[in-house]
């Protein structure tokens, strides 16, 4: 048995509260006999593990210390699928409860774990609690987010700015779906408005220059300045004492896009999923190098790294995955040439070279 | 029963078993399990597309039934194979009477055919020996054992001295190269599986199959033809990923205009990418 609120026989003898769970919970093959004290949540096993902010942390950042946060939360837990199973059972039992805390904490946890449906229903029940309450506004906005519900997430994230004007956060996040969605003009609004509540908001900084290299090979220069000074600024946060690096101005935007990947991977501490963006814009870059001078190896390892992240469900990474998937499949082919002659076999292979030539070229990245 | 055993059998009884292409693998599969009648029936389905898999169908016929006559339905769709078969079993009259059958085929085994049917028919002793006959008995051994090369001065000897027996026994092994069917590998398993669309295809099977290759004998063009259709094979499991990749950009956000522009674009060209796939010939 574990710690926390796995209480059997003992509950009974301490202040009960009005409501108590109880539960046959298998897990591993062996049954256990859960009561959770509904009073005692925030003390249970697993309103712990939704406090247990290195871990979430980790998962979001995946950083070296996962493996060991997970052991750790295992040891302590039981298992994260265990406390998975658990939250579900918990969710079935706070049904109809008012407890918008409770109810926040489950729908972010779901979150987390991209059970975005769930963490809909549990934000929403959250809402109906406190409609006015940012936060919850924010999150559920994030919910649909993931989920491609993009009028919903900008409704969110619009609600939950008019609410509470003190978080650069929210119009970040309002940003980032306008930016996904090719709203660039509501992307900058969002942005720029993120960046007059908090000037020092790295991560709308950058996510502005994004948007400015983005929009350069559409409209000009113009844009490409905007970047830079975007760039230098964020730089300027990140290490007053450090020189911008040179820009070479024959490459100036794989130049910027250099600085900026640079800069996403240093910030990567401040800001959720920004290691996994540098990701795909070192993969952009490489890409707008030239995607036939990407070496074998060099893909492998992107497709690797991006295969990694990819669980985390952003759009733009799984299309990149996608893109790197038929670029390395080129190899394949190459390497199918070696066939013997006759029964027409280097014809064919010869036809479908050039037809995945005619695809790889026709792919947006 | 393994798992590959009952997704071959599952594959042997879908439609895609019907392809020749997938027949002949189905009855490589059952030439090694030395299910014969099976085998025989899978080749006789294949040989539409390639002659070769007569022979195969022979193979599996007189490893079942022997020296038994072929069916009749498999002499008129396969004269070759046949005409080898009766050249195996000592029968020179059926066996040209097939070899008329399959035409003028400029194919090495035909014109050996011709040459052995003939020894056989012809009656022991030096005198009955047409002299045009020795030319292209003279041809042909040079061609199987070389010019100068002691077997062929040691054949040829024979036929002078009028010993046919000893002629047709230095052949045998020429004649027996043609029924000789190749191993049913791990990659002609994987190409069962891409072309009817059944069990589980992934990367990690694929690099498997292809070290398997190692390990089998090596004969001209074998392992090559095989390493190719297993970079095929990876090709077609990445164009699948590639398309699935954009699929879940596409079910995060459906309206992220590239992913549906990518999978738009993969699914059109995919078809057709496929369908040139399954032209290569893996046997």
């Amino acid at each position: 048995m574990q710690r926390g609120a796995r209480t059997t026989k003992k509950v009974a003898e301490k202040p009960v509260s009005s409501l108590v769970l109880r539960d046959d919970y298998s897990f591993d093959g062996i049954t256990y006999r859960v009561e959770t004290a509904y009073d005692d949540l925030e003390r249970s096993w697993v309103v712990n593990f939704f406090q247990n902010n290195r871990l979430l942390s980790a998962r979001l950042y995946r950083s070296d210390a996962l493996g060991r946060d997970r052991a750790e939360a295992e040891r302590a837990h039981g298992s994260e699928s265990s406390v998975l199973l658990l939250a579900l059972q918990l969710r079935s039992k706070l049904a109809g409860v008012k407890d918008s805390q409770a109810h926040l904490k489950l729908g972010y946890f779901f979150f987390v774990h991209q059970f975005y449906a769930e963490a809909e229903a549990e934000l929403k029940a959250a809402l109906a609690a406190f409609p006015d309450l940012a936060e919850v506004l924010f999150h559920l906005g994030s919910v649909c987010h993931r989920q491609g519900k993009f009028n919903q997430a900008v409704a969110c994230f619009e609600k939950a700015c008019a609410l509470d004007s003190r978080y650069a956060d929210y119009s970040n996040a309002l940003g980032q779906v306008y930016l996904e969605e090719g709203k660039l003009e509501e992307a900058e609004k969002a942005f720029l408005s993120a960046l007059e509540i908090n000037p020092e908001y790295l991560d709308a900084r950058l996510n502005l220059a994004q948007l400015y290299l983005d929009r350069v090979g559409q409209e000009g220069d113009g844009f490409l300045h905007k970047a830079e000074q975007l760039l230098k600024e964020s730089f300027e946060l990140l290490d007053p004492q450090a020189s911008f690096p040179p820009i070479n101005p024959t490459i100036h935007y794989d130049s910027l896009c250099r600085i900026f990947l640079d800069l996403k991977a240093k910030c990567n501490s401040r800001v959720d999923k920004s290691n996994l963006k540098a990701w795909c814009y070192l993969f952009n870059l490489a890409f707008r190098s030239g995607p036939e001078l990407l070496s074998r190896t060099q893909l492998e390892r992107y497709i690797e790294r991006l295969y990694l992240e990819n669980q985390f469900g952003f759009a733009d990474l799984s299309n990149f995955l996608g893109v790197a998937y038929l670029f390395y499949a080129r190899f394949f082919l190459a390497a199918a040439v070696d066939a013997p002659e006759g029964n027409d076999n280097l014809k064919w292979i010869k036809k479908i070279s050039s037809k995945h030539a005619f695809l790889l070229g026709s792919l947006e990245t | 029963m393994d798992d590959r055993t009952i997704t071959l059998e599952k594959i042997a009884r879908s439609e895609a078993a019907v392809r020749p292409d997938a027949a002949a693998l189905l009855g490589l599969w059952h030439f090694e399990k030395k299910e014969y009648p099976a085998a025989f029936l899978a080749f006789s389905t294949a040989v539409s597309s390639q002659p070769r898999f007569g022979f195969w169908a022979v193979a599996a016929w007189r490893s079942e039934w022997g020296a038994k006559p072929l069916p009749a339905d498999f002499v008129a769709k396969a004269p070759l194979p046949s005409a080898c078969f009766w050249a195996w079993t000592g029968k020179p009259d059926e066996g040209l009477a097939a070899l008329k059958k399959a035409g003028t085929v400029a194919e090495k085994i035909h014109s050996f055919l011709e040459v052995y049917l003939k020894l056989l028919s012809l009656p022991p002793g030096p005198s009955s020996r047409p002299a045009e006959f020795r030319e292209r008995l003279e041809e042909l051994i040079w061609e199987e054992y070389g010019v100068s090369s002691d077997r062929t001065r040691n054949l040829l000897a024979l036929y002078d001295a009028g010993n046919l027996a000893g002629v047709l026994a230095g052949l045998r092994p020429s004649l027996e190269q043609f029924f000789a069917v190749p191993p049913f590998s791990s990659v002609d398993y994987l190409w069962l599986l891409f072309l009817s669309g059944i069990g589980n295809l992934d990367f990690a099977c694929i690099s498997e199959a292809l070290s398997e290759l190692e390990h089998f004998p090596d004969s001209p063009g074998w392992k090559a033809q095989k390493a190719a259709a297993g970079q095929l094979l990876f090709y077609f499991f990445l164009l699948r990923a590639g398309l699935e990749s954009f699929e879940k950009a596409l079910k995060i956000n459906p309206n992220f205009s590239k992913a549906v522009k990518n999978t738009h674009l993969v699914k059109k060209e995919k078809l057709e990418l496929v369908e040139l796939l399954k032209q290569f010939r893996v046997l």
